[in-house]
């Protein structure tokens, strides 16, 4: 297993390489490290490997520049843990993965959210967990008060939005953060038909 | 394989490298993780700052009621102020301690949908601590100027002894909210722990009050000379005491044996933090 990311886009080489990836979960996650669990499972009998689970086997891929990918399949088909081993979330059970280039994903919208902090101080947090320094986000701060269209609650605390400006203002920052990659899940389906359709066109753009 | 040859040539010349690469790039990052700590910390109270001065000062009251009037027995001059100087850099430690255990696991829905370097957590956490230390600090001098103590000419040292102490903090900060991720006893463990500590830490008692020596089972134990070997914290506290209270030069083996505990600390925590962050996103 191993696994490499790069911030700088090397020219001519692909964006992910991922080579006969596998990751392993364990049905019950919770392995029972307590005492009170270890003395329960001294009179059953010793779980089977059954237990195992492999959302992603020997799987390979290859993604460059300019391609725009759509994984699709049921739920629970290894689509979401795709995604985070590419981000870094998870590492991989086995297999090799090359990620080059500034990753950006919109797993979940506003998820590093201070509540008690403005719109306008989140933007600048938020920016950093995507790893823009503060200069950046300076560059970026006007374009993403007016995409979300926060007006004036830019400088109310977070927690007092509706979920549909928190999900705007996320939104406008993971796309303003310019990444070489996206990353999409299904958190799309939330927000009015008018900022649904305003995200296709952002996605739409980010491909040229 | 061709990529898995890549990757590992990679690997193995740098890693520590390119991690610590990584986290100065997210240093932006802990920047702003430490302004949002500190800003929220005392949101909607109404003394806001005021209460982490408050807090020391309520305990210095305490231990002067009961170590001056319920019993007298200290000679210890100006104690409320020989007391400031010990319990201020303790509760940094401790604080340190207690905000970094959980920092990992109450960040878990983040750890969960981005990718970060997640050392930047603990760090951000005693860097919090950090601020509010200092000042506090700056309050602590402004008494010192009343109760006219005498300054150390070595006080110039004084930053460097806040730093070997953050690193030691940040060492045992690292290495408790990795345990803590997968064990929740370490939380309860650590409470007990620190309590300990404190006591058995001259904060507010002098070390010179202990027994020179003590015989368990025959045997004779130095007490001071363990104390001050066994408990990193007692070097510490007697350092910032030499230099904010009692004026004295420190002896130079306090500085080399903090310094060599907190950089042993510190590596051993990162070690074992980075060792085991992969995890994090599953385990949290």
């Amino acid at each position: 297993m191993s696994v490499l990311r790069t911030h700088h886009l090397a020219p001519g080489e692909p964006l992910i390489e991922l080579s006969h990836v596998a990751r392993r979960f364990t049905k019950k996650l919770d392995r029972g490290r307590s005492f009170q669990d270890l003395f329960i499972r001294f009179f059953r009998h010793p779980r089977s490997t059954s237990d195992d689970f492999w959302p992603l086997r020997d799987f390979s891929l290859t993604v460059n520049s300019g391609d725009c990918i759509g994984v699709i399949g049921p739920n629970g088909s290894g689509k979401s843990t795709l995604l985070k081993l590419i981000t870094g979330i998870l590492p991989p059970t086995h297999g090799d993965v090359i990620v080059r280039g500034r990753v950006s994903s919109l797993l979940e919208l506003g998820a590093g959210f201070q509540p008690d902090l403005t719109g306008r101080e989140n933007i600048y947090l938020n920016g950093s967990i995507y790893g823009l320094n503060h200069a950046e986000m300076t560059k970026r701060l006007e374009p993403i008060i007016d995409y979300a269209g926060l007006g004036d609650f830019i400088d109310t605390p977070v927690k007092h939005y509706s979920s549909g400006m928190h999900v705007r203002l996320g939104f406008a920052i993971a796309i303003h953060t310019d990444p070489d990659l996206l990353l999409v899940d299904e958190v799309l389906a939330v927000g009015d038909v008018i900022f649904q359709n305003r995200c296709m066109e952002s996605i739409y753009r980010f491909r040229h | 394989m061709a990529i898995a040859a890549k990757t590992e040539r990679f690997q193995q010349s740098h890693t520590v490298f390119v991690r610590l690469r990584e986290l100065f790039r997210y240093r932006d990052l802990i920047r702003n993780l430490v302004i949002s700590e500190v800003k929220t910390r005392y949101k909607s109270s109404v003394l806001g700052f005021v209460w982490s001065l408050l807090n020391p000062l309520a305990m210095m009251l305490v231990f002067t009621i009961v170590f001056g009037v319920l019993w007298p027995n200290q000679t210890v001059k100006n104690y409320p102020i020989f007391l400031l100087c010990g319990l201020l850099p303790w509760n940094f430690f401790a604080a340190s301690v207690v905000s970094s255990v959980n920092s990992v696991v109450n960040n878990g829905n983040l750890i969960k949908k981005v990718y970060f370097p997640r050392e930047v957590l603990p760090i951000a956490a005693v860097l919090a601590q950090l601020v509010n230390f200092l000042l506090a600090l700056v309050v602590l001098f402004g008494a010192l100027l009343i109760f006219h103590t005498d300054f150390s000419p070595w006080l110039w040292t004084l930053p460097f002894i806040i730093l070997i102490q953050t690193c030691f903090s940040l060492g045992i900060g690292l290495m408790l909210s990795t345990l803590q991720v997968f064990y929740r006893d370490t939380q309860m463990v650590m409470e007990v722990v620190m309590l300990s500590w404190f006591f058995l830490t001259p904060i507010f008692y002098r070390a010179a009050q202990l027994p020179e020596t003590y015989t368990i089972a025959g045997v004779e134990v130095p007490v001071q000379r363990v104390l001050y070997i066994l408990n990193p914290m007692a070097s510490l506290i007697n350092v910032y005491r030499d230099l904010l209270y009692s004026g004295y030069r420190t002896d130079i083996d306090f500085y080399i044996r903090t310094i060599a505990t907190a950089l042993v600390a510190l590596s051993v925590g990162y070690w074992f933090f980075t060792r085991y962050s992969d995890r994090f996103g599953e385990e949290v």
